[in-house]
């Protein structure tokens, strides 16, 4: 067993795309992965493990609880209506 | 041609969240089912992901700019960039072209999130019946 030390790249759809040597054997291999966090305040959220911090009822109060789909509807047909394309 | 098989998924479960789904929750509102609410819970407990889409995320600016509230909006964008429960999903290029292949799914913005949910092999968190009819994603409320 050897260790090859690469360059990769973490795509938004959660693959790993790497280019390998051409000399490298086929088959079976170990993948160990090097990712830097997203930031300081990424760093210190992780560190505290779970349970993490919870969004529930941040906006209490501030907006309304209420059906938004209706005013998606809404958005939805303004842009159809801009764009003039027929419902 | 036989399909090409898709790649296992190694982690913890995806969900992707519908926006009235993520509003609920931001608002504490009730009217967010028991069942999605237990997936909050477990994706603070690190049992689970919660994927946010960038359509959603629009939406999202929507509602706040009509209730003239769109300062709440880069707050947000920040907690769900450093929670590590939530993963922030761009809408990407092999997405739309898929787009012909999901008909069934009438809105555009809904069709967008159903397609990235199945490429994610993500259950996704609606309510909407339309989407719900959809048999390519498993969907929960």
């Amino acid at each position: 067993m050897t260790v090859v030390s690469l360059k990769a790249h973490i795509t938004t759809s959660g693959q790993l795309e790497v280019e390998l040597p051409y000399d490298l054997p086929s088959g079976d291999a170990r993948v160990t992965l090097e990712v830097p966090l997203r930031s300081e305040k990424a760093k210190a959220r992780l560190s505290d493990g779970p349970p993490y911090p919870s969004l529930r009822g941040i906006w209490a109060g501030k907006l309304p609880d209420a059906d938004i789909e209706a005013d998606l509807a809404e958005m939805n047909r303004q842009w159809r209506k801009s764009l003039d394309l027929s419902e | 041609m036989a399909e090409e098989p898709r790649p296992v998924r190694v982690g913890p479960p995806l969900f992707l969240l519908d926006t009235h789904a993520l509003y609920w929750h931001l608002v504490g509102s009730s009217t967010l089912s028991a069942a999605a609410a237990r997936v909050f819970s477990e994706a603070q407990k690190g049992d689970a992901v919660l994927v946010v889409h960038h359509v959603v995320l629009a939406e999202i600016f929507y509602i706040l700019q009509k209730q003239k509230q769109s300062d709440l909006f880069t707050p947000l964008l920040a907690d769900l960039e450093t929670l590590p429960y939530f993963r922030v999903e761009p809408l990407v290029l092999e997405d739309l072209r898929q787009l012909p292949s999901y008909p069934e799914v009438a809105e555009m913005h809904d069709r967008l999130l159903v397609i990235a949910a199945d490429r994610l092999q993500a259950t996704m968190i609606t309510r909407d019946q339309n989407i719900r009819k959809s048999s390519r994603v498993s969907c929960l409320w």
